[in-house]
């Protein structure tokens, strides 16, 4: 038994950070100092605040360092653990007080958190099934395979309130009845992990956090509906979820927790991987089902719905990794548990991945109905350097923006459907003042429009014109009947598209238009972008009397089109500088420069 | 191939190595060893481990073991007792032997031991 346990995030965002290089550093400290009998150093999945990593926690104490490197490892390991003293360079500050924090459950960030999905993320080791087991892991399985019939397991799901986590927010209970209700010889169970929304990761770090609760809850919903074969459908851009789903796998095969007569109870299930190949669209249940069946991944029409016709022609179980995340501790604490978080419609808790102008970046998880308000200043920290909120993205490419005056919306279902945005997959992107929204609008449709499978004309083509009608905003050529073109282009493309990726694509474009209909109208009739984001309304120019004639910024210009003038200002001994706008490519370097503040952005 | 007792041994054998892996909450009892030059040397690490077994062993739930670099001086290796509402609560001269019976009779008893307790 080890008396000190060090935790190291090994989740993607601090394995980019080098995370890994500490953990070894940590390992050969701990051997050259002799502190193999009392130093254990563990890898985890995320903890969530991502900003701030490579996140170290020291147990017993539960301190929580931050931003730590390999060669940090030696004092963290002489000071800390010899002599108990903390390391308080490395203490994490908080954003607004500056104060130092000891725990993570002290920071701000962490508070008003209430962790379900990610209960085991930065806690256990997702690498060694023992430790997941240790926690109550399988316990559920273990309960309704011995103690429930499928129609009771299902009852509970529904009796929860649970609903799907992948964006659409269908009853996740009604889902497992139709397709427990439905005829076949041979049923599929799969999840989708092809998380693909910019912004968005919840499904990465439960991957790579807790990949036993994922597996766990496909197999109980197996029982549920009568699956013969699950299917982990990851995408392969997340190398270290798919590693640590072949070892959770392998394990679980081991232990004898998948495959035939499963714990001896004569239950049988089967987990299989299936790596997308980087297409946005096989997000879409018909297109992702599509993929695994080894053609090309394009939507199909529905109904019929998987449920009763899906993979391969039978009836299929298809869930978020989030949904799944939440099962096992429904069945182990109850229905009324889980229904006693959250609002009437809205059950339970939500992940959400905060991104975007925020100071904490990284993964939340709070109960629905907590307001935007509490999630961006309170738990994310609010805006950096001072600016000020101007908007929110929820939902990703497919959501809305939520305009600062909405900022106490509660977040859930219902709520954000009212306002034009939706849960969807859980991206939040934040937004400043020092933001267009045009430009925002167009930066979603470029994505949804290279997405497009190309099957249906209305995504095809419309995404394509209406990213042109954008476009000719941006540059200022727009005129102002174009906004209701587009509208009405929108529209169509809603009504008309095959699946869910084009029916939702004009959503950021309809979302901007309603609360940011006057930035639209300020780049046509104005040629201007208030923001002074769009390159070609935007000029920069010297104040010619505010000028030392320094020459800074003409040595900071790549372009070379800063130029030495005739003209010597009042009180100043050098001539003034000016900008050639022929030359001028815009990129503002000679204003970050300037410490005269005579250059100015109109 | 396991069955379900194997599953449960493994939990119940495994449970006692991770329970040092929770975040404080405020039910929490926290007990600070005062660690520091003083303590160490007069062996603060001893009854951080007898403490930290005691923990993992399952004697005591809700207990959070801390530590701080304390300057007790004479009265090393110190402990503070914080019970969740009540005022922490300082021992001195804290040895393996009077951590285990802080531990049974003032957090799970509800007796100070005042005989050790300093300013």
């Amino acid at each position: 038994m080890f008396r000190n346990q060090i935790l190291v995030c090994g989740g993607t965002g601090c394995t980019s950070n080098h995370s890994r290089e500490l953990i070894d550093e940590l390992r050969a400290q701990v051997e050259k100092k002799g502190l193999q009998n009392d130093v254990e150093i563990v890898m985890t999945g995320c903890f969530g605040l991502c900003a701030a990593g490579p996140i170290v926690i020291v147990y017993p104490d539960g301190t929580f360092y931050t931003q730590v490197q390999a060669k940090d490892a030696e004092e963290i390991l002489d000071k800390h653990i010899i002599k108990g003293e903390l390391v308080e360079r490395l203490l994490h500050v908080e954003s607004d007080s500056g104060e130092h924090t000891h725990c993570l459950s002290d920071t701000e960030f962490y508070k008003k958190q209430k962790r379900v999905a990610l209960r085991n993320c930065g806690v256990i080791n997702p690498e060694n099934i023992d430790e997941y087991i240790a926690l109550d892991g399988y316990q559920a399985l273990i309960k309704v395979l011995t103690t429930m019939t499928p129609q009771e397991v299902i009852d509970v799901v529904k009796g929860s309130g649970l609903r799907g986590r992948g964006g659409a927010g269908f009853p996740t209970g009604l889902k497992w009845q139709f397709t427990k209700n439905a005829e076949g010889d041979v049923k599929y169970v799969c999840v989708n992990a092809d998380e693909g929304d910019p912004g968005a990761f919840m499904d990465r770090s439960v991957l790579e956090g807790d990949p036993h609760a994922v597996l766990e809850a496909m197999t109980i919903a197996a029982y549920a509906v009568g699956g013969t074969q699950g299917y982990i459908y990851v995408r392969a851009e997340y190398p270290i979820a798919v590693e640590r789903c072949r070892i959770a796998i392998a394990q679980a095969r081991e232990y004898g927790l998948l495959g035939e007569n499963i714990l001896g109870t004569g239950f049988s299930f089967d987990i299989d991987l299936r790596l997308g190949a980087g297409a946005f669209v096989c997000g879409e249940e018909t297109a992702l089902m599509t993929s695994i069946e080894g053609n090309r991944g394009e939507p199909r029409p529905r109904p019929p719905f998987p449920a009763s016709k899906g993979l391969f022609g039978k009836p299929t179980l298809l869930n978020n990794v989030e949904t799944y995340a939440n099962i096992p501790q429904i069945i182990l604490k109850g229905a009324e548990w889980f229904a006693s978080m959250g609002t009437e419609k809205s059950k339970g808790t939500k992940v959400f991945a905060l991104g975007g102008k925020i100071v904490n970046t990284g993964l939340v998880e709070i109960p629905m109905g907590t307001t935007l308000r509490e999630i961006v200043e309170d738990i994310g920290g609010g805006v950096p350097n001072g600016k000020k909120f101007k908007a929110a993205q929820m939902g990703g490419p497919s959501g809305g923006c939520i305009p600062a005056h909405l900022i106490d919306t509660p977040v859930d279902y219902e709520n954000l459907a009212l306002v034009g945005a939706m849960v969807g997959s859980g991206g939040l992107i934040v937004m400043d003042e020092n933001s267009c929204m045009v430009d925002i609008a167009k930066f979603f449709l470029d994505f949804t429009m290279d997405e497009s499978c190309g099957k249906c004309t209305p995504c095809r083509i419309g995404t394509k014109r209406l990213y042109e009608m954008l476009d000719r905003v941006t540059q200022g050529t727009a005129k102002m009947e174009d906004l209701d073109k587009m509208v009405e282009l929108c529209q169509y493309i809603k009504d008309n598209a095959l699946c869910g990726l084009g029916q939702t694509a004009p959503n950021p474009v309809l979302s901007t238009l309603r609360y940011f209909r006057d930035e639209y109208e300020a780049h046509i009739a104005e040629k201007r972008c208030p923001a002074g984001v769009c390159k070609k309304l935007v000029r920069f120019a010297i104040v010619k009397d505010s000028c030392i004639g320094c020459g800074l910024c003409a040595r900071q210009c790549p372009a070379d089109a800063i130029y030495r003038t005739d003209y010597v200002a009042p009180g100043k001994k050098l001539a003034a500088m000016a900008i050639n706008p022929d030359k001028c490519v815009k990129c503002g370097a000679c204003v970050e420069t300037c410490r005269f503040k005579a250059i100015i952005k109109e | 191939m396991k069955t379900i007792s194997d599953i449960n041994a493994i939990r119940d054998a495994k449970k006692h190595e991770i329970v040092l892996r929770g975040e404080p909450t405020p039910d929490d009892v926290r007990v600070t060893i005062g660690m520091g030059d003083a303590g160490l040397a007069c062996g603060a690490q001893e009854v951080f481990c007898r403490l930290v077994d005691l923990v993992c062993e399952g004697a005591i739930e809700h207990v959070k073991v801390m530590r701080e670099a304390l300057d007790a001086g004479e009265n090393a290796p110190v402990v503070v007792v914080a019970c969740p509402g009540k005022d922490p609560v300082r021992y001195g001269k804290v040895d393996a032997v009077l951590i285990e019976r802080i531990l049974k009779e003032h957090i799970m008893g509800g007796n100070v031991l005042a005989d050790h307790v300093i300013d």
